[in-house]
């Protein structure tokens, strides 16, 4: 039986508890500003650069002249390019680990039920047998 | 100007952004909680070979840590932690102190079963600063400063022990807190 918490203790969890929800409201406000001023950042781009072809001048001359670089634009490309890759294979390698956590735990537990339990004979990570891949 | 390439690099630099502040976050959380996860199972497991009761207050504060970081970690980022730093910083001596609930609870534990547990609970703080290092938009968007955390945060957080132990001694408490809830 878990021991009953004094009012002392409750009290000073109840404060830590308000506490640390100020806390997380206010990140998450400083946190949201930086993320939606860079999307702001980005949507004021593109209304000067349409600002700019309909033949109307603009104070971010600097800014759009570097946009219709094409340096520039084959860097971002190539960031996102790359970056888009790296995220698929960072999901995958995520996956694969959590077949492995779990295979493990269920493999064990089922074989506690049913000790002649069947098996795929895939790998621990989910992938092909290599035996099967021939 | 080139109207086309301007539009094309606008296109790019807002995938980038959506890639970056949303796609990566999500991603950031999942590797938080699957490094949790697992470590709660290695828990698990130690106390199942009979190195501890599962009734004990030490597993059971050390679980209740964990579940509390997997369950908010999608809140934690370096902000939060420095104001829960700033509001409790006269809380010194409240019952919610962790550290001096950890050493009360973890007192008549043999010493190499208080080792194993304290190498949880280290690893389980590496993982939590770690995660909130690789997610604030400050750290990000200066790749430099994520990277090398990537390939040097173990040695990092070692060296800067008793600099970050206030700060994680606060967070574990706020965590431990959420867990029993």
């Amino acid at each position: 039986m878990p021991k009953k918490k004094t009012a002392a203790e409750l009290r000073a969890e109840n404060l830590l508890l308000r506490k640390t929800n100020n806390a997380i409201g206010l990140a998450s406000v400083v946190n949201n500003a930086v993320k939606w001023g860079t999307i702001g950042f980005v949507a004021w781009c593109f209304r000067d650069v349409l600002l700019a072809f309909a033949g109307e001048t603009t104070q971010a001359n600097i800014f759009l002249e570097l946009l219709s670089d094409l340096k520039i634009n084959n860097a971002l490309a190539l960031l996102l390019g790359g970056g888009g890759t790296l995220y698929g294979v960072a999901e995958r390698k995520i996956r694969q680990k959590t077949t492995q956590r779990l295979h493990g735990r269920i493999s064990e537990l089922e074989k506690l039920v049913d000790p002649q339990r069947s098996s795929s004979h895939l790998s621990d990570m989910g992938e092909t047998n290599p035996s099967d891949l021939e | 100007m080139d109207f086309g390439t301007s539009i094309y690099s606008l296109l790019l630099l807002g995938a980038l952004v959506y890639l970056t502040f949303w796609r990566y976050r999500t991603y950031r959380i999942d590797a938080l909680r699957l490094d949790l996860f697992k470590l709660r199972d290695e828990l698990f497991n130690y106390a199942a070979q009979g190195n501890i009761d599962f009734n004990h207050p030490a597993y059971g504060m050390l679980r209740s840590t964990l579940n509390g970081f997997i369950r908010f970690g999608h809140q934690l980022s370096l902000w939060q932690i420095f104001f829960l730093v700033f509001f409790t910083r006269k809380d010194k001596n409240l019952p919610t102190n962790y550290l001096k609930r950890w050493e009360k609870n973890s007192r008549d534990l043999p010493e190499n079963v208080s080792n194993e547990l304290n190498k949880y609970r280290s690893e389980m703080n590496r993982s939590v600063f770690k995660h909130m290092i690789a997610t604030s938009p400050e750290c990000v968007t200066t790749v430099v400063v994520t990277i090398i955390f990537y390939l040097f945060g173990k040695v990092i957080i070692n060296k800067m022990g008793r600099f970050v132990s206030r700060p994680i001694n606060r967070i574990d408490s706020a965590a431990y807190t959420f867990g029993q809830t």
